[in-house]
């Protein structure tokens, strides 16, 4: 599978398709019950569902 | 192959029935973006996988939506235990009740049935794999 | 109710560990050369293994092939997991 880096090589990705960045680990929660009742053990997966859809200016 | 642990993966214990929530939560059941879908999606889309990392992830997130299908059902039959006929008519839940009880039917809040239409599966990766993020919500 | 309690946490625990394997199986699935995560996960299946034996010795099955009675097959008489008996 290919692995590119999320800021690099922009320009060499083709116009009109989507893309999905690779996961790199970095950390696991230290805390296990924090995981669990967070739903990952992913920090950079904890994305809290608030309701609403994704603001226009890149939040 | 399917295992079976007698647990659900988080816990779910509703002390306080609620039908008029139960009405709402049975589309996370049955409904087009629920876990019943969801397992179906990524269950049926990787036979067609060419890249076996990619196939054996969609099994193993279609057998952890199989996992969250039974704790919505949890949560649908706890908020629904024990309800008295005024309250079942007081809410709404009639109309559901008419046709099931308290028996947990795949159905969206709305009312149709569970159905294949529900997800696609197109036989190409990158095709399913957007599918999948679509429905997932990772898009919302 | 003091049992009872105890048996709700080991329960409980067994669903936390297995939690994390679950999440990092999803991560090995793609990742599959990653040494740390690998490890990661050898631990905790570990973990999860004496838990779950220590569990079904002391209070019943939490898979058919964990039954270990000789005269009773409990599996089928155990609480459903939707009963929320332990949450």
């Amino acid at each position: 599978m290919q692995d590119y880096h999320f800021d690099e090589q922009f320009d060499r990705f083709a116009l009109a398709m989507a893309y999905v960045p690779w996961q790199h680990i970095t950390k696991v929660y230290e805390n296990l019950e924090q995981a669990y009742r967070t739903g990952t053990v992913f920090p950079e997966l904890d994305k809290p569902f608030t309701g609403r859809r994704c603001c226009g200016n890149g939040r | 192959m399917f295992c079976y642990e007698k647990r659900l993966e988080f816990p779910v214990k509703i002390c306080q029935p609620d039908a008029r929530t139960a009405q709402a939560i049975i589309s996370q059941f049955g409904g087009p973006d629920g876990e019943l879908s969801a397992s179906m999606r990524y269950l049926s889309q990787r036979f067609s996988t060419p890249y076996r990392e990619v196939a054996n992830l969609l099994t193993d997130i279609g057998t952890e939506e199989l996992a969250h299908l039974e704790m919505i059902g949890a949560i649908v039959y706890q908020l629904t235990k024990d309800l008295s006929m005024e309250e079942i008519e007081a809410s709404g839940f009639d109309k559901y009740y008419v046709d099931h009880t308290l028996g947990i039917w795949p159905q969206a809040a709305g009312g149709i049935p569970f159905n294949a239409c529900e997800f696609q599966c197109k036989g190409d990766v990158l095709t399913d794999l957007y599918e999948d993020m679509a429905a997932d919500g990772t898009t919302a | 109710m003091g049992d009872n309690s105890k048996k709700c946490e080991a329960f409980n625990t067994i669903g936390m560990v297995d939690f994390l394997l679950t999440d990092m199986q999803l991560y090995l699935d793609t990742h599959p050369h990653d040494k740390n995560a690998i490890d990661y996960y050898q631990y905790y299946v570990g973990v999860k293994k004496n838990l779950v034996r220590e569990y079904e010795d002391k209070y019943g099955p939490i898979t058919a092939q964990g039954s270990h009675g000789n005269t009773v097959f409990t599996w089928a008489e155990e609480p459903n997991a939707w009963e929320g008996v332990c949450g």
